[in-house]
């Protein structure tokens, strides 16, 4: 089965997390904000109004409310979903609080499949190596599990810990997620990074063919490393699908700005906008709509 | 040159991807003595160099510098153990428990010759810490009058399991951990105090502190400084720092630095200027968690190749656990701190 196409216009869900690169202060005035699910899935019925197919949504502790929100909303019946997974600081906290080991040993013990590892790690049998794909593979399942009633067109390994292997050298965790997210959840297989560049070369080492990287690309350059030129060459090569990310640099450019400038490449054709109000929704939708060409928004007014 | 990273824990697997990302190193050797997470990266990398004691590495001369990522207690016996075989040493800060075991650590450096021993306060190499500090000093605020330095996490909101929140291991508990960010910062920003209060209190740890609070005092102003990881409703952990002077206010966090003055000053307008995070931070050869590590990590490589480190230098951390000893052993009392620049 060929997964769903990617939506082009797919809202952030930082704002509702609280996270804000610009401003911690206006990161937590949203967070309280939708301190009710309602409130997000109200959003989205907006975003979904201007054009927006679906939300990218990290496995934070609220992802379940928020998708239990969606799905009692008629409106949002065939509202995307686009997990972004783990959420890495729910992992960067419990490896504080417990330690990587810990840490390790908590995921690798939670879940059904906690009895049969606990039996094999004592018989230290041969296969070891081959268990703990299967146990991350289980984990993966877990963090999954709330959005599993939702279409899924892709599932996006996030930039912390894609990064974090990238720098590590450890390739088999690209091929492992390419191989998992295809085979089990028949959708496209995603990566997150803020190394553009150098994720599309190790990708393509690995042998995965067109991978889809979602990325920060922006007039204002932000996090584009190692600089923006060499992002700018990179998606000018056409070896991977470029979903862009933080294309509005947290607010610290005007829209018009940001859109013009990433309507200078055309292979861009998907976009991850956070936008809360009907005002900026509706700003965003026609500034896709008019600098944008290629690219369809289905706007339901 | 190989670089030898020890404990492979948060830190350690930062600064192993990032140092493995530096052109300047040929391999990272990895030194854990977790049989789990040996386990884990023989999994996903099975050409992983990586050894169970750190000294399996010392026969290899291509290795010629090591971090130090283990638990804090454990940095001055390792230090002192490398530092005959190696003077190219970065240490997760806090660079010790305290000073004695730091300068007990720091004697095992060969009297002759050069080293880079550098310490892992990040925030020196966020462009916001380094713009304030540049405010600072060019007057932005006028003559000071003094500051509030703060930093809350919710890490430990109940007794938890790592390390980090057990005395013996860690050294400390939060003024150690968190508070040395702060002390280094707030020294880094207005100079070694003259004079200091300190106060420590646990809130849920059995043995260690969950809060400080100290007042330090300068010829002109004075400033006070609070800390607890047990702060509820943090995302993260925030490090804030408010500036007062004659002519205005400065607030430092790690998203910006806000200025309200009543004239221009050092190159900014009169009324509030918001330098946000967006607007100072470039890019980097390689972002993991932040470019203010790979930052680091360049600056302190530079001074392995020979060049004077500026910033978090062994004699500035001296200072800093002198600091911190007497924060923790004040008791409330004004005291003077006994290691000067």
């Amino acid at each position: 089965m060929t997964p769903l196409p990617l939506d082009p216009f797919i809202l952030g869900d930082n704002a509702f997390l609280g996270v804000n690169h610009r401003s911690r202060q206006e990161g937590d005035e949203r967070a309280r904000r939708f301190a009710d699910p309602r409130e997000v899935a109200q959003v989205c019925l907006l975003a979904r109004k201007y054009g927006a197919g679906g939300l990218m949504l990290s496995s934070h502790a609220r992802a379940g409310e928020f998708l239990n929100a969606i799905r009692a909303e008629p409106g949002l019946k065939d509202f995307r979903i686009y997990p972004n997974i783990p959420y890495i600081m729910k992992y960067v906290q419990k490896s504080t609080q417990s330690g990587v080991s810990g840490l390790l040993n908590e995921i690798f013990s939670a879940g059904s499949w906690h009895r049969q590892f606990a039996t094999l790690a004592r018989g230290g049998i041969a296969y070891l190596q081959k268990d703990f794909r299967s146990l991350l593979a289980a984990a993966v399942d877990l963090e999954l599990a709330p959005y599993r009633r939702h279409p899924l067109p892709a599932v996006f390994l996030h930039n912390g810990l894609a990064d974090l292997a990238l720098g590590l050298g450890w390739t088999d965790v690209f091929r492992f997620w390419d191989e998992l997210i295809r085979r089990k959840y028949r959708a496209e297989p995603g990566f997150g990074t803020a190394n553009l560049p150098r994720m599309a070369e190790a990708l393509a080492r690995s042998g995965l063919k067109k991978p889809l990287i979602m990325a920060p690309f922006s007039a204002a350059g932000f996090h584009m490393n190692p600089s923006q030129a060499d992002c700018e060459a990179a998606v000018q090569t056409g070896s991977f699908s470029l979903l862009a990310m933080n294309i509005l640099a947290s607010g610290s450019i005007a829209p018009e700005k940001a859109f013009e400038y990433v309507a200078r490449f055309p292979t861009v054709k998907n976009f991850v906008v956070g936008a809360t109000s009907e005002a900026h929704l509706a700003q965003n939708a026609a500034l896709l709509k008019n600098y944008l060409v290629g690219v369809k928004i289905d706007q339901r007014k | 040159m190989k670089a030898l990273v020890i404990g492979f824990g948060k830190m350690g697997m930062l600064h192993a991807a990032t140092l493995r990302m530096m052109p300047d190193i040929s391999e990272v050797i990895i030194a854990e003595t977790s049989p789990l997470i040996h386990r884990v990266i023989r999994t996903f990398a099975p050409d992983a160099h990586i050894v169970t004691d750190y000294r399996e590495a010392f026969d290899d001369a291509a290795v010629q510098c090591a971090v130090i990522a283990t638990p804090t207690a454990s940095h001055a016996p390792i230090f002192q153990t490398l530092a005959p075989r190696l003077q190219s040493i970065f240490v997760e800060k806090p660079f010790a428990a305290g000073l004695a075991d730091a300068t007990s650590a720091i004697s095992a450096l060969p009297p002759k010759g050069s080293s880079a021993v550098m310490v892992g306060h990040c925030l020196r190499y966020s462009p916001i810490f380094v713009e304030a500090k540049r405010l600072i000093d060019a007057g932005v605020v006028g003559e000071l009058t003094g500051f509030q330095a703060t930093v809350f996490s919710s890490d430990v909101l109940k007794p938890a399991r790592s390390w980090r929140f057990k005395g013996a291991a860690a050294g400390g508990g939060v003024l150690l951990d968190l508070g040395s960010h702060l002390v280094d910062m707030t020294r880094y920003f207005f100079g070694t105090p003259d004079r200091l209060t300190g106060r420590i209190r646990a809130i849920v740890s059995q043995d260690t502190e969950d809060a400080f609070e100290s007042e330090w005092f300068y010829p002109n102003f004075s400033g006070k400084l609070e800390g607890s990881w047990s702060k509820p409703d943090c995302r993260k952990a925030t490090l804030q720092i408010r500036v007062m002077g004659r002519q205005g206010q400065m607030t430092v966090t790690d998203d910006a630095v806000e200025v309200q003055i009543d004239s221009p000053a050092a190159g900014l307008p009169a009324g509030k200027t918001r330098l946000p995070i967006t607007a100072l931070e470039g890019p980097t050869a390689f972002e993991l968690a932040g470019p203010l590590y790979t930052h680091q990590m360049e600056a302190w490589l530079r001074a392995v190749n020979g060049a004077t480190l500026r910033a978090n230098t062994l004699e500035e951390n001296l200072i800093n656990l002198d600091l911190i000893d007497h924060i923790r052993n004040s008791s409330g009392q004004s005291v003077r701190p006994a290691v000067t620049v």
